[in-house]
């Protein structure tokens, strides 16, 4: 596995990393390094509420605006050159990390936390600044594709000018090339895509500005394990390159196929934060939940042991 | 069959549908205002001739004249020989202006045409552009001012804004002329363009007011429905700018949409050039259409009931072509479907025909109109917005709070009593006007023509009528009356549309065409026509009102019992061997009952307008009656007198009513609609 030295390596990088050992409330993968000396992406204590109307209250007229929380006192950090996987149940709200990390909040939201970028700490606006520049999102289905645009022009994003318009165009025909769709792909409509072909060309609309972290959210929706396997070897490939990627899955048999670090997410926080081979024995999991988790495995015996419930 | 053949195939098979389909909508309509002519009790010689002509008349004469304007003639026939006469290109001789007919339309045509053209580039490119800055500054300022101008707009009568303009601006400041098409008594080869320009330019002005209201608010919702899409979030995430996105992405979904609202709506702008070209005295189609209407000039009606329809279909006919070209899920679609890859093009299609179909009525306004502070909020949310900016940057400096809530939108309670305070004050209208019906048709000359005092808050016109007494006692007849007129139109609409939705592709055809035949002649010229064949006068307008409105709702009830129809949850309960009747009384009413509501809700202003203006044309109610139309229509002769009190109370009092319909249709669906009552 690539684990590219940086010649900036701290001392405590070298002889710590590599073995599951714990570090920063988490273990690490063999690929999972510190560049410069930091976490790629770090989030802390990250809460996210909706002020709403009290959903549990059946009268119409009684119910009352408060606040809902989603998210709470949610930790997590992302290595250069490591795939994170967040693993949840559907509709847990672990989406609404990929929006935090991004800079995207509802109106009605209420958001507090810190979030460090490569070392330093962002705010909302800066944020911003960095969402599809550094930081970029791979969304779910080609629903995320302008309808009525064509596909290579959706990929080339925004050129500030004529040099840039240029160099997009190259670089998204290198991607479709790499990625194997044709040239002809690019004069195509989001409704004339294969599902295989619209992951592809959202993955290159995230590649073409070169950022050193990928958002995805559930990017395999509805594919077998072996074929939603295969189809992440692309975002593996950015990872191994030096690049750091944040998967956001329902899927553990998934997470634990590709990614080196799992967190699981339960109640609407980070509960266990660790390296995917702690998955190989139960006994390297801390959280009664992750346990629980192991042993629904295929393989575990799919069972619900008494330690899980005491 | 290769795709290119099978493409050329589709717009031959197209081209030959719309031609049929055009030659039986005129048929139809020409047919149907034969029809409507021969069934009036009106005489149209004694009409036309006048009173004391008639009766001086030899017997001779009148069997002359009754021969001349059709009297005895069976229908039948007499449609057999205008239409045998139109085919060799004869369109007859107009019966009032003795002319040919194809001569008065040709004169006529040509100036309203300039009118309604310049009318609706305006109305489209304002519209678009107000859509837009609302839809991106969504609920904020600039929205609100948008919206509440469109809402105020959308409940002005088009008569009204007209005369209200005549005075200001042609009486009071005297920029513009009193109406007409060129100066009076100058010979036509003197007419500079600068006259023609001078003349047109008002009432053009007065036309795109009435048509921005909807093409703006349609814009706004498309544009929200647009930046709350899943590829707008892709593109945010991307790191693009509000701006940046509007530009890139929300023309581009907005433009269509927009284009064929414009082009469906060609027929509502006629409708409106009809009232302004008679405010205005403009020489057009549809000034001749009321005097054509007002003689029983059978021909002439039919002429321009025609040229309407064929203005009308061509824009709808222009719309779907337009569609079919820019759209490239149906452009390239329709090849594959032809090539065997059906489902797309079709869903696409359809989409667009559910969404079209799905089009609020004119005076829907979105959400979030009122900002009531609600009593019992949590402090959080309580907090200003001043509170909640500073808030923000002190946490940012903390570098712990990332986002605070902005607030938006009136709560539960206060949208209820929104509700329930426009319903009240409308039922206050309704009962004052009826306690006051007395007083508003007593005269004393000694009160005549008295400027608004603390007496007579609304003045006296020149009989020394009390017009706050007649405006309250036109206002309750108004109100009334559309409630009726709606409440009829909403129960023709729902059997109508629920049939066409669930009795199989046959009765489907027939009711589709029929809505089709009802929108394809402007509204005002269908009510002119039922109006007149019922001999004018109450039932007219109220049996007018009621036969005309139906065709929007009925189509939205279809499209939506269509869509519940195909729906999963429905395909799930028959699997699961649900009766017929336990779906329908548990599925589609359900899913049905929210959109029906606010439909029939958002008529009654609809009906409420459309009465006053028939009535101002000299259709509907008598004069006798205090009606907001009569009372208007009468102030038209004092215009020139100073005495402004009277078009200006009566109009803001009507407008005011429409708005509280409006207002109570709204808060009834922000309350109903699960999308928004969460807000």
């Amino acid at each position: 596995m690539a684990n590219v030295k940086d010649e900036h390596l701290l001392a405590h990088e070298a002889h710590k990393h590599g073995d599951a050992s714990m570090h920063h409330h988490h273990s690490h993968a063999m690929s999972s390094h510190h560049a410069h000396g930091h976490h790629l992406l770090q989030v802390e204590d990250l809460c996210v509420s909706f002020s709403m109307y009290d959903p549990d209250e059946t009268h119409f007229f009684r119910a009352r605006k408060k606040d809902v929380s989603v998210i709470s006192d949610l930790s997590i950090s992302v290595h250069a050159g490591e795939i994170m996987a967040i693993v949840g149940a559907s509709g847990s709200g672990k989406s609404l990390l990929a929006d935090s990390v991004l800079g995207l909040y509802e109106p009605n939201a209420i958001v507090s936390g810190t979030i460090w970028f490569d070392g330093v700490r962002q705010d909302a606006a800066s944020l911003a600044q960095l969402r599809g520049r550094e930081i970029a999102f791979v969304p779910q289905s080609v629903a995320n594709l302008d309808p009525l645009m064509k596909v290579g022009r959706q990929v080339r994003g925004v050129a500030r000018d004529a040099a840039d318009a240029e160099r997009r165009a190259e670089r998204q025909r290198a991607l479709f090339e790499h990625y194997g769709l044709a040239p002809e792909v690019e004069d195509m409509y989001p409704f004339e895509l294969s599902g295989g072909m619209a992951r592809r060309v959202l993955l290159a609309s995230a590649l073409v500005e070169s950022p050193r972290l990928i958002v995805a959210d559930e990017p395999t929706p509805g594919l077998d394990l072996d074929l939603a396997v295969r189809a992440l070897d692309d975002l593996r490939a950015f990872a191994d390159a030096g690049g750091g990627v944040l998967l956001i899955t329902h899927d553990i048999e998934l997470a634990l196929r590709v990614a080196d670090r799992i967190a699981v997410f339960k109640d609407g926080t980070v509960i266990e934060e660790t390296a995917v081979e702690s998955f190989d024995d139960p006994s390297q999991l801390r959280h009664p939940f992750s346990r629980e988790l192991w042993r629904a495995l295929p393989g575990n015996g799919f069972s619900v042991s008494e330690e899980a419930i005491g | 069959m290769s795709i290119r053949g099978a493409g050329r195939n589709f717009v031959v098979r197209y081209a030959l549908e719309q031609i049929v389909r055009f030659v039986a909508l005129m048929f139809a309509v020409s047919f149907v205002v034969f029809a409507l002519v021969s069934a009036s009790p009106i005489d149209p010689v004694q009409m036309n001739v006048g009173q004391a002509a008639y009766m001086t008349m030899s017997e001779a004469k009148r069997a002359q004249l009754a021969q001349y304007w059709g009297v005895g003639t069976p229908l039948l026939e007499r449609y057999a020989n205008w239409l045998a006469s139109v085919l060799q290109g004869d369109w007859g001789t107009s019966l009032r202006f003795n002319a040919p007919v194809m001569e008065v339309l040709g004169n006529r045509a040509a100036n309203s045409l300039a009118l309604l053209g310049i009318a609706w580039v305006a109305s489209g490119v304002l519209g678009l552009l107000l859509g837009v800055v609302a839809g991106v500054n969504r609920d904020r300022w600039p929205d609100r001012l948008v919206k509440g101008y469109c809402f105020v707009l959308a409940a002005t009568p088009t008569f009204w804004l007209g005369l209200v303009a005549l005075m200001v601006f042609s009486v009071w400041l005297g920029w513009f002329p009193l109406g007409f098409s060129v100066p009076l008594g100058k010979s036509a080869a003197d007419v500079t363009l600068l006259d023609t320009a001078s003349h047109i330019v008002l009432p053009a002005i007065v036309l795109s007011f009435v048509g921005v209201a909807n093409i703006a608010l349609h814009t706004r919702e498309k544009l929200v429905d647009i930046l709350e899409s899943d590829y707008v979030k892709f593109a945010r995430a991307r790191g693009l700018s509000t701006w940046q996105i509007v530009r890139r992405h929300g023309m581009r979904n907005l433009l269509l949409p927009a284009m064929t609202l414009q082009f469906a709506s060609i027929s509502e702008i006629f409708g409106g050039s009809v009232l302004v070209e008679q405010v205005f005295s403009y020489p057009g189609l549809g000034q001749a259409a009321i005097t054509a209407g007002l003689g029983g000039d059978a021909p002439l009606l039919a002429g321009i009931a025609v040229v309407s329809a064929m203005l009308v279909f061509g824009g709808n006919l222009t719309a779907n072509i337009l569609y079919g070209v820019v759209d490239p899920r149906i452009r390239r679609g329709q090849m594959r479907e032809r090539a065997g890859r059906p489902r797309i093009a079709r869903e696409a299609r359809d989409s667009a025909r559910v969404e079209e179909a799905l089009v609020p009525m004119p005076a829907m306004v979105g959400t979030g109109a009122g900002q009531v502070p609600s009593a019992g909020a949590l402090p959080s949310v309580r907090r200003s917005v001043a509170q909640t900016s500073s808030a923000v940057r002190e946490s940012l400096q903390l570098g712990t709070l990332l986002h605070a809530p902005r607030r938006r939108g009136a709560n539960r309670v206060a949208t209820f009593a929104k509700f329930v305070v426009a319903a009240i004050l409308l039922v206050f209208v309704v009962i004052a006007g009826m306690a006051l019906s007395d007083m508003a048709t007593t005269t004393d000359f000694s009160l005549k023509s008295l400027a608004p005092c603390l007496a007579h808050p609304f003045g006296t016109d020149w009989m020394g009528r009390d017009m706050l007494a007649r405006t309250l006692s036109g206002l309750s007849t108004s109100v009334v009356l559309g409630l009726v007129a709606a409440c009829v139109s909403s129960v023709i609409a729902v059997i109508l549309g629920a049939a066409a939705a669930l009795c199989g592709p046959k009765v489907d055809a027939v009711i589709s065409w029929l809505i089709d035949l009802m929108m394809g002649v402007p509204h005002i010229v269908l009510l002119v026509l039922i109006s007149y064949a019922l001999g004018k006068g109450f039932w007219g307008v109220a049996v007018g009102v009621a036969i005309t409105h139906w065709p929007n709702l009925a189509r939205v009830v279809r499209a939506e019992i269509l869509q519940c129809k195909q729906s999963d949850f429905v395909m799930a309960a028959r699997r699961m061997g649900k009766s017929s009747a336990y779906i329908a009384i548990h599925h589609m009413v359900p899913f049905v009952l929210p959109q029906f509501v606010v439909g029939l809700v958002l008529m009654f202003p609809h009906a409420i307008l459309h009465e006053a203006s028939i009535t101002f044309l000299g259709f509907g109610l008598p004069p006798e009656m205090p009606a907001i139309g009569v009372i208007l229509s009468e102030s038209m002769g004092y215009l020139t007198t100073g005495m402004w009190w009277l078009a200006v109370f009566p109009g803001i009092a009507l407008v005011a009513a429409v708005m509280l319909f409006d207002a109570a249709g709204e808060s009834l669906r922000k309350l109903i609609d699960p999308h928004t009552s969460q807000e």
